[in-house]
Formats: structure tokens, sequence, C-alpha cells
């Protein structure tokens, strides 16, 4: 019995495989990587004695390999093996196959031992191209580049657009927002997932209709509601301001006209071409940018083109394109025309009418005897009464500004006065009253002061009026004429006394008030003449009285006569509004004492939607107060 | 010179002039003038105004930096489809890549006036952020570009790149031969060299030089300590088995140092060129949407 062993080697470059054969005589032929075995296989990982084979009868084989080494057989790692030649079986020993097949006589096996890995040559083409270049090793270049082109065109711009166009705004996913260049203004802010509110149309800018869908200027009480109603259910916190236009659309678009190269006309045309139109709310009121680009308060104060350049382009030569307007030019603060004072009347309910655009002189404030410069005297009577009356009074002995002027509630400025309020602490209307004990008059209505004068004296028993009873369906005024016909000539003339300057009661309204008296001389019937006071003088500015270093004099000392000069006010009709030169003293003056120019900016003052509400100004929630010693 | 090279001649035939310094640095002069124009505009428009700067991208200078930026970044891509083709003289490739870097490098302060310095999570800032990477890339490549073949030669030396590899070969040949009379744990430290070798590995370890757990390396210390308890015969088997595959780490140090230098003449591409790419989708993205949401 014997085995053949035939060893088949691939040539290095191809070609004809070399087979060798030997013979092994015996019945058992030992596998390894030792040069003793008789089939040697040259590869580490097999043992130098791996395993033997061993005929064990007519054309069976058995295999078992030594220790704890295994081989491959039928596909699965084994330690021995038995089997028939005919079966042709094939054996693996590591790198090695040993396939097992009959020879020519039946005591003879063949065994061909082929190795694995033949033919392999690192040094390839491929594989020295895989070694030394980047390219097969990491991804494809062209093909990452084309799908992430795709990928972020596709999320950065099909899907929004997508989004937009099939009106799925609703949904809780809003891919538009990506085009965000930043968060809303706070007022805006319920809007952030909200584009379509303002962005109405695709490629077409935004337009003020947008904005007057809900900052419609007196859209009157009904659209109110609704505007409010439907503002409140997109998620706003309170209803939107509504907006009062600087100008009329046709005086804003013929008043400007600038001089850059960027307000060229041919500007303007491809502004229009591209569908961005000048002089729209959002020229101004640029959005998502925060707080900071929303023009409402202070926020924009710092800046100086706002401030000056915005205003002066068109109000530095506003004559020359409206020939028409009151308005003066003004070039910057430098050059800013003086005060005129925008008078309005008192009319009801101590609310101001500013309908009339009026701008002449004085005289302005009528109707009462008054004078600051007497009020102001640290000497006098007036300044004795404020002590004995316990009001207020300055360092200097004088009655205090704060005696009579109280802070508004905006704190800006002053409550519009009031005689029972600022003025009857000293300017009593006490009379002697039934029985001789104190009673008041009214103050206001003429016809109440004098039925209080004759009831007074009725029950005194200088009359009879008393007994004449009121019958049914006639009212006291009626009664009251009849019996003004009746009365005693002592009645008549203590009323009479009340606004002559002459008689018992030392003419106690004709005081203050200036009344035209009735031709007949034993009549009451006294005209008051009405009063006239202005509580804003120059409404298109804002002028703050809370500003600290606004109640300052020229010491650093409160001075409200700083500005004021209540030492030359004589009468009502001698209006003590200071003039720009008072205020050029600190603003844009930097020669000041304290060595700062305050700032001159026109927003300091003024403001665009509403001249007399400057966006630098401060917003309050509480009165002020003034300091003591004013 | 010009009308040599229309003769098919070397036209810079005395002296080498690389695509940085080409024409007397004459793309660089373009890139400063422009960005020195663009900031004495910028600073023009928005000085007496305060540098309000925002939606400053939107305004006519903004429109301007913007197109000029956008029209740049496109021109910057055909490089791409350039390189393909064969001109010489002013448009010569050397030219093109000249112009390439330095045009490329003016977009730094053209886009970023452009921007007015918004920046947020939007398409926008997306699309700034991805030319900073293609540029910072760019700039990357420059630098291997310059720097980087000489140093790929040093480390050749007067070898091929197949030779090296060559080498290798033969010697895992020669180490598998000798380790033939090995025993089992011996044969399978030396199979370690053979089997687990790192030879370049993937783009990090090419990149960083690190190999940690390369068969050879460990093979090298294992025999080290079987030395000491080998018999007589097997050690000096083992000695040479060592000697090689001290030899077969000195050439695999050399091959990888080699390739490191050839990965970052690479690796940059593979941010340049992808980044590009989506550089042009979010500027398309960009450009769409502002007009979108006017």
């Amino acid at each position: 019995m014997s085995f053949t062993i035939h060893r088949v080697t691939q040539r290095a470059h191809g070609g004809e495989p070399i087979q060798r054969s030997k013979r092994v005589e015996g019945d058992v032929a030992s596998i390894g990587r030792g040069t003793d075995c008789d089939i040697q296989l040259p590869d580490l990982t097999i043992g130098l004695h791996h395993a033997d084979m061993r005929i064990t009868g007519r054309g069976e084989v058995a295999v078992e390999a030594l220790g704890d080494y295994t081989f491959e057989a039928h596909g699965t790692v084994v330690r021995r093996a038995k089997f028939r030649v005919a079966d042709r079986p094939k054996l693996v020993f590591a790198s090695y196959l040993l396939a097992f097949g009959p020879e020519t006589t039946q005591d003879e096996v063949a065994v061909t031992v082929t190795h694995a890995s033949d033919g392999g040559e690192i040094a390839d083409q491929s594989s020295e191209r895989k070694v030394f270049s980047l390219a097969p090793n990491a991804f494809g270049l062209r093909r990452a580049a084309w799908l992430l082109g795709l990928l972020v065109l596709a999320i950065g711009l099909a899907v929004p657009v997508a989004f937009h166009f099939l009106n799925l705004n609703a949904s809780s996913v809003a891919p538009q927002e990506q085009w965000s260049p930043g968060p809303l203004s706070q007022g805006h802010s319920f809007l952030q997932h909200n584009c379509e509110a303002c962005h109405a149309k695709a490629f077409h800018a935004i337009l003020d209709a947008a904005c007057l869908a809900c900052h419609q200027n007196k859209p009157g009480a009904k659209a109110s509601t609704a505007i409010a109603v439907r503002v409140l259910g997109m998620g706003s916190l309170f209803p939107p301001d509504p907006a009062q236009d600087h100008a009329a659309q046709n005086l804003l678009s013929r008043a400007t006209g600038g001089a850059g190269v960027f307000e060229h006309p041919a500007v303007a045309n491809l502004s229009n071409f591209m569908n961005r139109p000048g002089q729209r709310c959002i020229s101004c009121h640029t959005d998502h940018v925060g707080n900071d680009g929303h023009r409402m308060a202070a926020t924009q104060a710092t800046t100086a083109e706002t401030l000056t350049t915005d205003c002066t382009s068109c109000h530095a030569a506003l004559k020359s394109r409206l020939p028409d307007t009151a308005v003066l030019d003004v070039v910057d603060w430098g050059q800013h025309p003086d005060f005129r004072l925008l008078m309005a009347s008192l009319v009801a309910r101590g609310r101001p009418n500013f309908d009339r655009d009026s701008m002449t002189d004085g005289p302005f404030d009528k109707g009462l005897k008054f004078s600051h410069r007497t009020h102001l005297s640290p000497t006098g009577d007036v300044a004795r009464e404020a002590l004995e009356n316990s009001k207020p009074v300055a360092p200097d002995g004088r009655l205090s500004c704060s005696a009579c002027h109280q802070p508004d509630m905006e704190g800006r400025g002053f409550l519009p006065i009031e005689m029972t309020k600022d003025c009857s602490a000293c300017h009593s209307l006490r009379i002697r009253g039934i029985d001789g004990r104190p009673d008041t008059l009214p103050h206001g209505d003429i016809a109440k002061a004098i039925a209080k004068m004759r009831s007074i004296n009725n029950v005194d028993g200088d009359t009879g009026l008393r007994t004449t009873r009121l019958r049914p369906g006639t009212s006291e005024e009626t009664s009251t004429d009849q019996s003004l016909t009746s009365m005693t000539s002592t009645v008549t003339r203590k009323i009479r006394a009340l606004f002559t300057n002459a008689g018992a009661t030392k003419g106690l309204c004709y005081g203050c008030h200036a009344f035209v008296a009735p031709k007949d001389p034993d009549s009451v019937e006294f005209k008051v003449v009405r009063v006239q006071l202005t509580n804003r003088y120059l409404p298109r500015s804002g002028f703050d009285h809370s500003v600290p270093a606004h109640l300052l004099n020229a010491n650093g000392k409160p001075g409200c006569v700083q500005c004021h000069a209540t030492n030359s006010s004589e009468s009502l009709s001698n209006v003590i509004i200071p003039g720009i030169s008072q205020c050029k003293l600190c603003h844009g003056n930097a020669t000041a004492p304290w060595g700062e120019a305050a700032a001159s900016n026109c927003t300091e003052c003024h403001g665009y939607h509403n001249t007399g509400d400057p966006p630098a100004r401060e917003i309050y929630e509480r009165p002020w107060r003034l300091p003591p010693g004013l | 010179m010009a009308d040599r090279s229309s003769y098919g001649e070397r036209a810079d035939i005395a002296y080498h002039e690389t695509f940085l310094l080409h024409g007397r640095l004459r793309w660089m002069k373009v890139a400063i003038i422009l960005n020195v124009a663009a900031i004495a505009t910028f600073w023009w428009a928005n000085a007496p105004a305060g540098f309000r700067l925002q939606h400053s991208g939107g305004t006519p200078l903004g429109y301007t930096l913007g197109t000029i930026g956008a029209l740049i970044m496109v021109w910057l891509t055909m490089i791409g489809i350039r390189k393909r083709a064969m001109t010489s003289g002013h448009w010569s490739l050397k030219a093109w890549v000249s112009a390439h870097v330095y045009l490329g490098l003016s977009l730094i302060v053209l886009v970023t006036l452009h921007t007015g310095f918004n920046f947020g999570w939007n398409i926008h800032t997306l699309a700034y952020a991805l030319m900073w990477a293609v540029i910072v890339s760019g700039i990357v490549g420059v630098f291997g570009y310059v720097y980087l073949p000489v140093r790929l030669s040093d480390v050749r030396g007067d070898m091929t790149k197949r030779q090296m590899l060559e080498i290798i070969r033969s010697l895992d040949g020669r180490i598998s031969d000798a380790a033939q009379p090995l025993d089992r744990s011996q044969a399978a430290a030396v199979q370690l060299s053979l089997d687990k070798t790192i030879l370049v590995g993937g783009l990090f370890q090419r990149l960083t030089g690190l190999y940690f757990g390369c068969g050879n390396r460990r093979a090298i210390r294992r025999l080290r300590r079987m030395r000491r308890k080998a018999s007589d015969a097997q050690g000096a088997v083992l000695d040479r088995i060592a000697g090689m595959l001290a030899r077969k780490q000195e050439m695999l140090k050399k091959v990888r140092r080699y390739v490191r230098v050839r990965t970052y003449l690479e690796a940059w591409l593979y941010v340049h060129v992808p980044m590009t790419f989506a550089l042009l989708a979010a500027l398309t993205a960009h450009i769409v949407s502002v007009f979108f949401f006017l």
C-alpha cells in the first residue's frame, strides 16, 4: 500500500502549473510543516507534525490530527476524518488543499496538494494604486459632491418652496424658517412660524397693505375690534398699535429725493423692477433682526443715520420740493429754526385739541389774571401764604413750582392746571355761610355760585326767597329766574361784588377771572371770560421734563427758572416757553460747562410716526416726581 | 516669450514659476484691489449711517457685493472643467490656478461684507460657512502643493513606489521560508507579521501615522520575548527572522511616510470638492429664498 503525492505549484507569472509527484510507501503518511513530513506544507499556521493519514482498508483512509491541531473536512473543522477515496474527498490544511482520489491500483491512494492563495501579487498595478492613492480607499469624490449638493438643494430650497405652494403652512414643521435671516422683533415674534402672514406673495416684496392689515390707522371701533380679535387669535399677546403715517403718501414721495448714488432714479427703477419699491413701511421697519431693527423705542437712538441723515434727507430742503409746506427747512441741529408754539385749546375734559395747525404768535393763554413773577417772588403775600398753608417752598422762600404744577402720568410733562387742585389752597372760595358758619362757593359754574349766594343770604332773612315753594313741573332754574326779579338789592350787591373789583367780598372771583358785566346795574348775569390754557406748547417735540438734567440749572442745582423766565412773566399771555437757544446750551454744545455735548439728534426730540414721541425717549410706566425744592 | 511659446517651446524655460507667483502676482494684485475697493465702498456707504448693517445684504451695495461674490464662486468651480482642457499664455492652467487661488481668497472679504456681519442658524449662514470650508480646505491644498511634492521625493529616495512594495513582499516570502522550522507558538508570532501587518491603513492612519496593533510590530515584540526561552538552534532562526522583521518595519515606515504625504496632497480635495458642490447648492437656495420672500 502506498500514497502517491502530486504537488501542484502555480507559476509566478501565470502559465501551466508545475506538477511534481512522489510515492510514499506504507499505509501511514505524515502531514506537517516540518521537512521530515511526507506531505510538507510550508504554512506557519500548520504544525511541524500536524496530522497522520492512514490507509485503513481497501480504498478507505483515516486522517487524524496530532495534539490539538485541526483541519477542515466537508466544510467543518475536525480533528479526525475517515472517508472512502472513491468519494474524492478534499481536506483543507490552512492554505493548502489536499484532494484524495484513487490511483491506478486499488492499493494506492493519490493525494493532490495545491496552495490555495497561489498567484497573489502584492505589487500589481491595482494594489499599488490602492496603497499609494487615497481615491480607491475613500468615498467616491464626484458622487459625494453631487449627493451633498443635491441634498442641500432639496432641503434648503425644494422643500420650503413645496411647502409654500402646497399651502402646508399650518403644519408643525416649517421648513421656510431656515430662510429666516434672524428672529423677529418681540412684537412680531408670534409670527415666527407664519412666514406667509407678511410674505404673502412669492417674489414680491412686502407691501404696506400687509402691514396695514393689522396696523391700520384710525380703523374705527368695529374694524379695530375685528383686527384685535384676529391678531390675538394669531397668537399675539396684545392688539397691534395703529400706525399714523408721517405725512400723506404723495407728500412723502414728493419730499424724498436723496443725493447718493443709491437714491438715483435708475436705482429706484431697478428696485421697482426687482419688486422692491421704496417708501414702504419695511423701508424702515426691517424685521428679522430681533429687537434691533424694529424702530420702536430707544433701540435705534445710538446710530447717527436715523437720527440725522434720514430726517434731513427730506427736511434739509423740504421747501424746494414742497413749496406749500408750513414746515421750515432744517439742515442740522445748529441751524434748527427757533420754536414756534403750536397752540392747542383745552376743549373738553382736559384733553387738548391739536386739530388746528395754527402757527401764529401770541397772546396764547387767556382768561386768567395770573403772574408767574408775583407767584414766584421770594417776598410778598404769595411767599407768606405759602408758608401759612404749608405749601412747598423753594430754598429762597418763594413758592415752589411743584405747588401748582403736578407731574403727569406719562412721565414727560405736567397735568393740566385745575383750580380746585392747584390754586384753591391759597385762592380759597370760602365765604361766610348760614349763621356765620364757613362755607365754600362752588368753582366752575357761575349759576351755581350765584344760587349758593342766594340760598345763604335768604336764610339770613334778607329775602323771602325761601318761602316761595317750587311747584310741580317747574325747575329750580326757572324759579330762580323768576325770583331774580324779586331779589333784594342787598343780595344783588353781594353777588355783583364777587365779579367786580369792589364790595364786601373783595371780588372773590374777580381776583383771578375776567367777567363781562351785564348792562343792567341790578342784573347778576355776569359772563366769565373763557379760560384757555395750553397744556403742551410744542406738541411736535417730545421734550421730557423728567430727564434729570432738564431739571437742573447751570450750577447743577434744581431750577425750573433756568429755562422758564418766570421773573419776566407778568401776565398769562406772556408765555415762558424757552427758545431753542436754551436747549443749545447743552445739546450739541461741546463747550458746555460739564465738558460734554448732550445729544443733538433729531430723534432726541422728534418721532417719525408721531413727531411728539421721540424714539430716544424711555418708555415710562409710572408718573415721575419733581425733586423737592423746585 | 509669448512668440516662442506659440511655436511649442516652453515659455518659462529659464525658470520655474509657481502658480502663486505667476505673472508677478498679477491675480494677487487684482484680488487686493477688489477687496480694498469693496472695503472702501462699504465704508463710504455705511459710515454716515453709523454702520447699521442689518439686512445690509439687501442694500444696493449688498446686492453688488453678493452678485460679484456669486459670479466669482461660479467661475472658481469652472476650474474643474478648465483643468481638463489645455491652453497656454495668459490663460494657461497656471494662470487660471493663480486666479483661482487669489480670487477665491478675495471672497473672504467680499462675502463677509455682503453678510453685513449678520449670522444665524439659517440657509444664508450655511452658505457662508460652506464657503469658509471650501476656502480653508483650498488653503490647505495650496500649502500642500507648495511644500509637499519636495518631501514626497525626499521620502521615496531613489526607490520607486513599486520597488518599496516589492521589498516588503520579498521580505514576507523570506520570513515565511525562514520560519518553517519554528514551533507552533513561534510560528504564530511570525504569522502576525505576515497576516496582520497594516501596510498603510485607512484615512485616519494615513493622516496620523498611528499604526497601533500593526502585526509586524507585534511579531517583533513577541519574538523578542520568545528569544530568551528559545533553544540555541531555534535562537539562530529567530535572530534571522527578527532581522528581517526589523527591515520590514523600516520599509513599512518609509512607505507610510510617503503615503502620508500623498494623502495630505489628496485629502483636502475630499473636503474642497464636495463642499464646493454643497456651497453652490446653498448659494442657489440663498439667492432664490431672498427673492422668494422679499
